[in-house]
């Protein structure tokens, strides 16, 4: 089936709603390590697994750090937020300011990452709430090892969404901290229902309901 | 059997109180209000708080220095919005003053911690409550510390020279990338010295090996005294050839750090009957600079630098030459002062 269109004013208004979520958890970052954070969201596209998949995750090589929570109300979803382990590392190492000369992440390393995001995704499905009047259950985060074309077929939710024509939410996500930038990817798998309905609610909040 | 198919056995003690009496991590339960509702044993056993001393009260006011930490904050959201949160130890070592036993306690040595914070489904119908669920890391932190510091003492080693103490050549290397990299990319000046002991062969077959060895471990401490930032590095690059990385560092200051070195080492006059330069030991070195904007590979300045090394060699020893940025030829070499006490003196002069 083919895949919903986000208009224009629907993209801008998700990738506000966005920017402002992750600007509150970069608040709550920035308090815990007492250093600012900055936190952004250059894009958001609506796609679906398998183009998600293509852009984002084939080409990487790397070990990924992935973070997933589910969420679930009128709009269900698996929540994914990735990182490449070696960003994993730079991102924990300069929130926990130590120089450990270990090329993995320890557990307790996977424990800070699934905390940071934690905090992202609960920001911004917080803020989506709020902004569509939705509301949400969350899962405790967890937290694993994968490569990049597994990430999807792992997410372990158990009513987790894994056709490659399901709809994604997919953006890329910056972080600042301590004068380094670090860059992860942030993957929202819906059902083909949440799918509709998020598009949904999101003409009514920028006027566009028919 | 119990685990047949037959049926729960409801005589068992396996009732809920017994479970959260006996479980060996500690429960919270906390209401809409943040007034502690639940307080299993396990926490009590190791808050020194009596049950009657917590319940009823709200969890700030048990424990006051939540107020400060994420746990207040993770609570407060998920009575707010329903969403959990897990509080690493990473992050959040010590959040509530637990301690496995008094000896602990009276070290202040709390228990390590992890913590989830969940929230009973709300969906608008009865007020929401809070678990608060900790458990005892310790052990884990524990091997991870162990872990870490062999891997460090591991690193160590193997950046490390084993006569002198110095950065090895493995690690200048690799240090030696990353500031020409970081000086490529923030259009800083990067300077490097190229230092080799004169006439080291002769005081090798002079006095033997060992004070060989000896006389290059007193260099490499002279060395490392007269860098003063944490970002420059002093290394063995080879023999008795050493290198010195000056991030941000221009001509000039490189010229004052090279200058400084051979003051300080004239002033310990080391005995070398065989050195012509006043029986001394001393050294050459050859300054090359990677100015802002100037196009040059990391190999090239290397290249200048050994350059430099020789024309201060080829001037008669015991001398610093430089090559300061791209359109310089010839490297400028700087006054050469044959003797330690006229080196003293020109230094007292401000030649």
């Amino acid at each position: 089936m083919s895949m919903q269109q986000l208009s224009e004013l629907q993209q801008d208004a998700l990738g506000e709603i966005f920017n402002i979520g992750v600007g509150a958890a970069a608040d709550v970052l920035s308090q815990m390590i007492g250093d600012t954070v900055r936190l952004s969201v250059p894009s958001v596209h609506l796609t679906n697994q398998q183009e998600a998949s293509e852009r984002f995750l084939l080409r990487e090589k790397r070990t990924l750090c992935a973070i997933h929570q589910t969420y679930t109300g009128e709009v269900s979803t698996v929540a994914i937020l990735m990182f490449p382990e070696e960003n994993s590392l730079e991102l924990v190492r300069s929130m926990v300011g130590n120089d450990v000369p270990l090329e993995q992440l320890t557990d307790m390393e996977q424990d800070a990452m699934a905390e940071i995001g934690n905090i992202i995704l609960n920001s911004i499905i917080s803020k989506l709430a709020d902004t569509l009047e939705l509301s949400f259950d969350g899962s405790l985060p967890s937290v694993s090892l994968v490569s990049g074309h597994t990430v999807f077929s792992h997410a372990e939710g158990t009513d987790s969404p894994t056709s490659a024509e399901s709809a994604v939410l997919s953006l890329s996500i910056d972080f600042e901290l301590a004068s380094r930038q670090v860059s992860g990817y942030l993957a929202f798998l819906l059902d083909i229902p949440s799918g509709n309905k998020l598009i949904e609610k999101l003409a009514i909040y920028v006027g566009e309901d028919l | 059997m119990t685990s047949s198919p037959q049926g729960i056995d409801k005589s068992l003690p396996l009732g809920n109180d017994w479970i959260v009496e006996n479980i060996q991590r500690g429960l919270v339960v906390v209401d809409s209000r943040g007034v502690v509702q639940l307080f299993n044993r396990w926490m009590a056993d190791r808050s020194g708080l009596t049950r009657s001393e917590v319940l009823g009260r709200t969890l700030v006011d048990v424990f006051p220095e939540l107020a400060k930490g994420r746990v207040l904050q993770a609570v407060a959201n998920a009575l707010e919005n329903g969403f959990p949160a897990a509080l690493s130890n990473r992050l959040n070592p010590a959040p509530f003053p637990l301690y496995s036993n008094k000896a602990n306690q009276a070290a202040n040595e709390r228990i390590q911690q992890s913590t989830l914070v969940q929230s009973s489904n709300g969906q608008g119908k009865e007020p929401r409550q809070v678990l608060l669920e900790i458990s005892d890391v310790s052990a884990a932190v524990q091997r991870e510390k162990t872990l870490i510091h062999q891997a460090s003492l591991l690193a160590t080693l193997s950046s490390t020279d084993a006569l002198t103490g110095l950065a090895n050549r493995r690690r200048l290397d690799a240090v030696l990338l990353d500031e020409f990299r970081r000086s490529v990319r923030l259009k800083q000046p990067l300077a490097i010295v190229l230092i080799d002991l004169d006439f080291f062969k002769v005081f090798n077959d002079t006095y033997g090996h060992q004070r060989g060895d000896h006389c290059l471990k007193q260099i490499s401490l002279i060395m490392q005294s007269v860098l003063k930032r944490s970002s420059d590095l002093v290394a063995r690059y080879g023999g008795e050839e050493f290198m010195i990385v000056l991030p941000q560092t221009d001509a000039q200051g490189a010229k004052s750090v090279a200058n400084t070195l051979r003051t300080v080492l004239a002033e310990q006059a080391l005995a070398h009957v065989g050195n012509p330069n006043g029986g001394v030991v001393t050294i050459s070195q050859g300054i090359a600079v990677l100015m802002p904007n100037e196009v040059m590979t990391l190999n090239g300045l290397i290249e200048r630098a050994d350059l430099s090394l020789y024309a201060a060699k080829r001037s008669g020893r015991n001398r610093i030459a430089v090559l300061g940025a791209e359109r310089d030829i010839d490297p400028e070499v700087l006054a050469p002062v044959p003797f330690a006490n006229e080196l003293l003196q020109s230094v007292a002069t401000g030649r």
